[in-house]
């Protein structure tokens, strides 16, 4: 009766999980998966259409474990209000600071030229909207830094390898790093 | 993780899979305000890009992408004023274009293994070196590439050519 009442519970999260989070595959999702893989194997139809069922299987029998992890994802996010204590989550980690440089001089390093004229001619090019929103933050009080990561460092919060090197600026006020702006890399680690 | 849809590369006249996602950094550098809303777990990123190499410079030339209200996004709505061609003088590392026969397949990201693998090495979007690693021979009757094949009927944001 205990385990028939334990499994109810996991059935009922597991369900309500599912149709509060559920969201149905758009047309153009589906037309796109149907061009791509017009000839798909029934090996992976059926794989795919048991994701969500072995999902639910598992929370039903775990799910006191689900809701941990659930309770404890929201307790963190909430936790780090902070913008300083989110510090650990940028790529730099507070290292591979190379110089110290004003707004005007990392500027004038930033302009890309391109012989079919496929790139505003501003300072970060593409990149620009994402390098006023970060200078806007600078008060002034704070420096700005160029970094490099080598490529293979281990970089994040979760210490992940960066697959090429990267580089780009540091704002950081009262010696932390308070936001990064990657302007050169391959985007993976 | 389901194995997700490649992105397309044209090189050298041919249209080939691109297990890289060069768009990354640039959606991640700040001020990029449109959400992709394509709710494909064969599809996370929510896009598929179109890249062409055109004299040893990576540009993207097109993008399948929609909102999260189901409005179709084209290059124009992400990079306005450039909805022919994008360089990406952002991207430096290496991409990665599986070909030839699956030898085993991986149901999670791009991470099936295929005969070859020509990888493309970029600075800042200018091609710098390509190597061709041969990783084995598949079967005779295995399905070939990485299901590029219906790419051809894919919508594109046609430019004019260079």
């Amino acid at each position: 009766m205990a385990l028939l009442t334990y499994l109810a519970i996991g059935a009922c999260i597991a369900i309500g999980g599912f149709i509060y989070q559920y969201s149905p595959k758009s047309k153009f999702a589906r037309e796109l998966e149907k061009i791509l893989y017009p000839k798909r194997s029934f090996k992976d139809e059926v794989k795919e259409a048991l994701v969500i069922p072995v999902g639910l299987l598992g929370i039903t029998i775990g799910w006191p474990i689900f809701i941990y992890m659930v309770f404890e994802g929201a307790w963190t996010k909430n936790r780090n209000t902070d913008p300083l204590c989110e510090e650990k989550q940028f790529a730099t980690q507070g290292m591979y600071l190379k110089a110290r440089q004003t707004v005007d001089e990392a500027e004038s390093q930033a302009f890309t030229e391109d012989p079919l004229n496929a790139v505003p001619n501003i300072p970060f090019g593409h990149l620009n909207k994402g390098w006023i929103v970060f200078i806007e933050q600078m008060s002034a009080d704070d420096e700005l830094w160029s970094f490099l990561i080598p490529k293979g460092s281990l970089i994040g919060r979760y210490g992940s390898e960066a697959q090429a090197d990267m580089h780009g600026y540091s704002i950081v006020r009262n010696g932390k790093t308070i936001d990064e702006f990657i302007y050169e890399g391959s985007g993976a680690y | 993780m389901t194995a997700q849809f490649s992105e397309r590369l044209i090189y050298r006249g041919h249209e080939i899979s691109m297990c890289s996602n060069p768009l990354n950094l640039w959606l991640n550098s700040g001020g990029v305000e449109i959400k992709f809303g394509m709710s494909s777990t064969a599809c996370w990123r929510g896009y598929v890009g179109t890249w062409k190499i055109i004299d040893g410079r990576l540009y993207l030339i097109g993008i399948s992408a929609c909102d999260e209200a189901g409005k179709k996004i084209n290059l124009n709505d992400l990079f306005p004023g450039f909805g022919y061609k994008v360089f990406a003088h952002w991207f430096s590392g290496e991409i990665r274009c599986p070909q030839g026969k699956l030898l085993k397949y991986v149901h999670g990201g791009y991470a099936s293994t295929y005969e070859r693998d020509l990888f493309l090495k970029f600075t800042k979007g200018v091609i710098v070196s390509e190597r061709l690693v041969i990783n084995g021979e598949g079967s005779r009757s295995g399905p070939d590439g990485y299901g590029v094949g219906g790419f051809t009927t894919f919508h594109l944001d046609e430019g004019p050519e260079s």
